[in-house]
């Protein structure tokens, strides 16, 4: 059988359209597949943020600052309004005991080149005049932006098909195909296709495809679950998250277990968006592949966001969702080859950071298939 | 399969347990509810200055109209969001009944103006003749139309296409032409969740209940399958806006 392309990506999540877009950019011949469409998985339902200052100094947040750095001039060289704003973000602190815990971090993030200051609640006011008067304060980065997830996936695919490569939504892996030690190609409901690489891209489904290799890659699906309101005149000037949101993520064995918004791991992410609606979000709960929304779920994160943000009470809620976050252990994509299996090259497992990371993924794994 | 959830248009069943007799039409105006789906909404019953609607304590019961208490004031229409509530009126003529429905589209019909009468999923009914455009400030920006229909049409026609129409948007919240909608199908979008993926069709205030059965249209037209294969997205919760402070439930809450 003939070879159809140099490069396969299973997935075209943010993630599988970047990595597209990069080997395309770099002269390879791509085709990438989902059983879906474009964005049909997480990044389809997800919010939009480019956010340093929740990343842990090091690896993680050196690859978001590259990121970032590829994200200034996306939207030209892609062509396609991506929905960029460079808005600056900023991490509400309810408390003292949470401002120390930002403080910490902040300390960290500096010596990593990242400006993030600690504003009390007056002083972040004047910026972000809705924020409640009772709280402590926020942490406050002009290098956090947002972006719109769903037209970045488009981008990424329209900008890769101009460059040769082919999309095919509608179009489902099986099971990859192993030749003399070598992953070949892939098995579809449309046929085998081979290439000289595969890239795995499949998000939260990732190790379905490696299972049968009794390769057990550790990603779980960690639901979030977000409310839409209304499109409302310009009312937010940063997107802003919570101190939670960062123990949600980070130390979840300080959360109190008896405390509903707790055990759904709420933290507040809230955004506007290029067409004036707020998402607001979002809890981080282990629930399967169920993409379902629960009355605990969304009750949870309305209460939580009318404390930060009291004026939101009387806006109107016109959707809620939810996404699956491709969670690792260790809060790190799996980047790269995989031992035991030349010709694979992996690319998920993202969890709460697919959006900021994707265009730096995309050009790291880019670099892999040589 | 047919029904509202899958379909995005009343089933037979469904449209013959919300008919008011045929005998309550020749007496008079009365509003027809078309609301068979159960969701956490009430704004009709309050609408309501006769108390003519009741939904009750638990906000998910349907809507009942009482027959006789309903005088055909008409005001309820511009208060459901879900757009579901309807007056039809056969008592003016023998031959023709009166059909009112909100109606968000651009441009508006003009009075006396021939159109296209269609039904819930946009079909062509019959030919009718705008009555009344009633933008009004009571109205809160939904515009109700009244159409002069054949009278045995009247349980059938529930909206208008205008005869030659220019550039419509199919979804207004987000203004999505049909061209932009048809070259999205063309693209390979084959359902309407995902013409949603790539226009925003449906994504806005109204959360695709009047655009969704449209866009089936055009994809069934596009691709040769009928409305009712085509798949509809998936709507979760709230299905009707409500404040976040309902969601978030306490005090404050009505
Ligand atoms: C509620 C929520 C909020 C979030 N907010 C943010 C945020 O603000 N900022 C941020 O950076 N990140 C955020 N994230 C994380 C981000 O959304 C994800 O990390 C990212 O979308 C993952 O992208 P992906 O391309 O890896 O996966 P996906 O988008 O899920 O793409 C995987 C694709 O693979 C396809 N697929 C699966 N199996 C197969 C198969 N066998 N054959 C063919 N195709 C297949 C699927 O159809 C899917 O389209 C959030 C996530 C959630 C859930
Ligand atoms: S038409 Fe008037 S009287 Fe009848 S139900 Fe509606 S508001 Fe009440
Ligand atoms: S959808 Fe309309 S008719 Fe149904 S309960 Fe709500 S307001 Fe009343």
């Amino acid at each position: 059988m003939n070879k159809q392309a140099e490069v396969i990506v299973i997935g075209g999540g943010v993630i599988g359209t970047s990595v597209a877009y990069y080997a395309a950019k770099a002269g390879k011949r791509v085709v990438l597949l989902d059983r879906g469409d474009i964005a049909a998985g997480t990044s389809g339902a997800c919010d939009g943020f480019i956010i340093m200052q929740s990343k842990n100094p090091g690896p993680h947040l050196d690859l978001a600052m590259q990121s970032a750095a590829l994200y200034r001039n996306l939207t030209d060289e892609l062509e396609y309004d991506i929905e960029y704003m460079s808005c600056g973000g900023m991490i509400v602190a309810e408390s003292e005991k949470q401002a120390q815990l930002l403080q910490g971090l902040i300390a960290k993030q500096k010596q990593a080149g990242l400006q993030v200051e600690l504003l009390p609640i007056a002083q972040a006011r004047r910026s972000e005049p809705l924020l409640a008067a009772d709280l402590w304060g926020a942490a406050y980065c002009a290098n956090d932006a947002q972006v719109n997830p769903i037209r970045l996936a488009q981008g990424f695919a329209q900008a890769a098909r101009r460059l040769g490569a082919q999309i095919r939504p509608g179009v489902e892996v099986q099971a990859l195909l192993v030749e003399n030690g070598r992953v070949c190609g892939v098995k579809t409901g449309q046929g085998e296709l081979r290439a000289d690489y595969i890239v795995n891209a499949t998000g939260v489904w990732a190790p379905a495809l490696l299972s049968p290799f009794g390769i057990d890659l550790p990603i779980k699906p960690r639901r979030g679950q977000i409310l839409v309101t209304e499109p409302l005149p310009p009312m937010l000037n940063h997107v802003l998250l919570c101190a939670c949101y960062l123990i949600a993520k980070y130390h979840p064995e300080e959360l109190d277990p008896t405390d509903r918004q707790h055990r759904l791991g709420v933290g507040l992410a809230v955004e506007q968006t290029a067409h004036g609606s707020l998402l607001v979000g979002s809890t981080r709960e282990f629930a399967g592949f169920d993409r379902k929304t629960t009355l605990a779920g969304i009750e949870a994160v309305a209460q939580h966001a009318r404390r930060i943000l009291p004026a939101l009470a009387k806006v109107n809620i016109i959707r809620t969702f939810a996404g699956l976050r491709p969670h690792t252990p260790d809060g790190l994509p799996i980047l790269g080859p995989v031992a035991g299996l030349p010709g694979l090259i992996m690319a998920a497992g993202h969890e709460g950071d697919g959006i900021a990371l994707a265009p730096i993924t995309g050009q790291k794994v880019a670099e892999y298939l040589k | 399969m047919e029904g509202v959830k899958l379909t995005g248009a009343l089933s037979a069943d469904e449209q013959a347990s919300v008919f008011p007799p045929n005998e309550r039409a020749e007496r008079g105006p009365v509003a027809v509810i078309e609301c068979v789906q159960q969701i956490p909404c009430n704004p009709c019953e309050k609408a309501c200055p006769f108390g003519a609607i009741e939904v009750g304590p638990d906000i998910t019961n349907l809507p009942r109209l009482d027959l006789d208490k309903c005088r055909g004031c008409g005001l309820c229409l511009s208060k459901c969001p879900g757009l579901a509530i309807f007056l039809v009126d056969a008592s003016k003529s023998a031959t023709e009944a009166l059909v009112m429905f909100p109606y968000e589209y651009l441009p508006l019909p003009a009075p006396d103006e021939i159109v296209d009468g269609v039904d819930r999923t946009g079909r062509f009914v019959a030919k009718a003749r705008v009555v009344k455009v009633d933008t009004g400030a009571q109205r809160e920006g939904t515009t109700i139309v009244t159409l002069a229909v054949p009278k045995q049409t009247m349980h059938d026609v529930r909206s208008m296409r205008l005869v030659a129409p220019g550039e419509v948007f199919l979804c207004r919240c987000c203004e999505v032409s049909e061209t932009e909608v048809r070259q999205a199908v063309r693209e390979g979008a084959k359902t309407v969740a995902a013409v949603k993926m790539r226009t925003r069709a449906g994504m806005g205030l109204c959360q695709g209940r009047t655009c969704r059965r449209l866009i089936s249209r055009v994809i069934a037209e596009e691709t040769g399958q009928s409305p009712a294969d085509i798949l509809p997205p998936t709507s979760r919760a709230p299905v009707r806006t409500l404040s976040l402070e309902a969601l978030a439930g306490g005090d404050d809450n009505e």
